[in-house]
């Protein structure tokens, strides 16, 4: 079956507000299925190139389309420890509701957090329920386009399998493309159908 | 006292519903980190209201100008010096910008000089000026309180209804620096943006700057760090901030010679104060402590889901 392209990036030249040359001819291309890992050191622009992808940063050259519609692009951006003013549990962020029952069933088939931990306030929990409760909230849109900014910071070695085994169904089942941002290259869902470092490209 | 509550009954719905509607923008305002901002936009609102009375006077001051001018200019005057303060806020200090407090403070004391330079250019409007800071339910007429009550309840019939989504979008803001697309957020929070402009812009020119303030901060801030859940936070700011509006007005009549804002502001901080320190409450709605059986003892707080 001919998949069409999720999003395409050509020659793309990425500044910073400064005006100084951040990130310079990357070229990918992305359909359901694919999984591209972004990887680079500290301060290489990687989380920069996916808030161009996102439409946040526009100091850029060359051609980027994406061919969904902006509210199909899952995103999770890296989690700084932030605390919230409003009282908000994990329930709340995630948007259950005790009658949408739908809802509550698919946010805890992922497997990421337990029932009791919805119920957690945002500012009590850890580091690593606050990240999972961010991944379920971006998949619970059901993403054409996932992208994921160091995901699995904060999380424990069985819940970053368990990401892992998640991200994977969802690529074999070919629900999502896949972009994901990471300074640790061994931590990968699978064989990855791109590598791009930036700085060079493998 | 029933006579006088009998002569003010629109005055008092209107006060609560607007203190109800300020409280919980105002606890989404806080939520966003914004708080300087809307003391920014309320202060150029003033602004407006006070020119739009000195534009009157201006205009012919021997003239018996009718309610409707009296209600309008000022009032048009008000949400467009807001609306300007907000785009001013917006476009002119970038959300990355080191200490940006520290700007709109001085746009603040800007607006603040231009107000009082407005006044002094007006002498009569020196007690429009003492109304617009400090504010009296008790003088508001009929017409006025009516207009405020109406305007509140539609803030409040949409709060309502978006109150997830705007609150989905306030965490967004202070997670991630901005709203992030999918489903009806971006929108929504256009809706809240403008609904909190014209709702603070209408009781600044109503109710004054020193009611607005209170009810906009001092309630969500009290009650602040002390509840868990949505819900019950939501519940708990709207039922405070209309106790503490009726309390304080009927405090204010039963005095005589105690203003009706300070004492509203007064009435909120001392309900929140009852409300953080009782036991029952505290049982009933505020922190509970219980402890989770799969999270290693840690006894982290929880709450029952909503």
């Amino acid at each position: 079956m001919n998949r069409q392209f999720v999003i395409t990036a050509e020659n793309l030249e990425v500044w910073t507000s400064r005006g100084e040359l951040l990130v310079t001819n990357l070229n990918f291309a992305l359909r359901k299925g694919d999984y591209l890992l972004l990887k680079g050191e500290n301060g290489s622009g990687k989380s920069t190139v996916a808030q161009t992808l996102m439409g946040f940063h526009r100091l850029y050259s060359g051609t980027l389309r994406l061919n969904i519609d902006h509210k199909d692009v899952g995103y999770l951006p890296q989690l700084g420890n932030v605390r919230f003013f409003l009282p908000l549990t994990l329930s709340d962020i995630l948007g259950l509701e005790t009658r949408d029952t739908e809802r509550m069933e698919r946010a805890l088939a992922f497997g990421l957090l337990e029932p009791t931990q919805l119920k957690l306030s945002w500012n009590t929990a850890s580091g690593g329920e606050r990240q999972k409760t961010l991944i379920i909230r971006a998949l619970l849109e059901n993403p054409s386009l996932l992208i994921l900014d160091e995901p699995f910071n904060h999380l424990d070695s069985p819940s970053r399998t368990k990401l892992m085994d998640v991200l994977n169904s969802l690529l074999d089942a070919q629900k999502i493309a896949l972009l994901l941002i990471s300074h640790d290259g061994e931590i990968n869902a699978r064989n990855p159908s791109h590598v791009i470092e930036l700085g060079r490209s493998l | 006292m029933t006579e006088l509550l009998s002569v003010y009954h629109w005055t008092i719905a209107a006060g609560v519903l607007t203190s109800v509607a300020l409280a919980l923008i105002g606890s989404q305002l806080a939520s966003r980190s914004q708080s300087v901002q809307a003391l920014v936009i309320s202060q150029g609102s003033s602004l407006g209201a006070v020119a739009g009375f000195g534009f009157l006077h201006l205009l012919d001051s021997s003239h018996d100008h009718g309610e409707f001018s009296l209600l309008s200019l000022p009032l048009a005057g008000s949400l467009l010096a807001g609306s300007g303060a907000a785009l001013l806020c917006e476009k002119m200090i970038r959300p990355s910008l080191p200490a940006r407090n520290s700007h709109y403070i001085a746009l603040f004391a800007i607006f603040l000089s231009l107000t009082y330079l407005v006044t002094a250019l007006v002498p009569s409007l020196e007690t429009h000026m003492a109304t617009q800071y400090f504010g009296d339910l008790a003088v508001i007429t009929d017409r006025e309180s009516q207009l405020s009550l109406v305007i509140a309840f539609i803030a409040l019939c949409l709060l309502g209804h978006f109150w997830r989504t705007i609150s989905a979008a306030s965490f967004e803001i202070a997670t991630f620096g901005r709203v992030l697309p999918g489903g009806s957020k971006p929108a929504v929070n256009r809706l809240f943006v403008g609904l909190a402009l014209i709702t603070i812009c209408v009781s600044i020119q109503f109710m004054g700057l020193l009611f607005t303030i209170s009810a906009l901060f001092l309630v969500p801030v009290i009650l602040s760090h002390k509840l868990e859940g949505l819900w019950n936070y939501t519940i708990a700011t709207a039922l405070i901030a209309a106790i503490g509006t009726v309390s304080g007005f009927i405090l204010s009549l039963w005095h005589g010679s105690l203003p009706t804002v300070p004492a509203i502001t007064l009435s909120f901080l001392l309900i929140g104060a009852c409300a953080r320190l009782m036991p029952a409450v505290n049982g009933f709605m505020f922190m509970n402590r219980r402890s989770l059986g799969n999270t290693g003892g840690k006894g982290r707080k929880t709450e029952k889901t909503s």
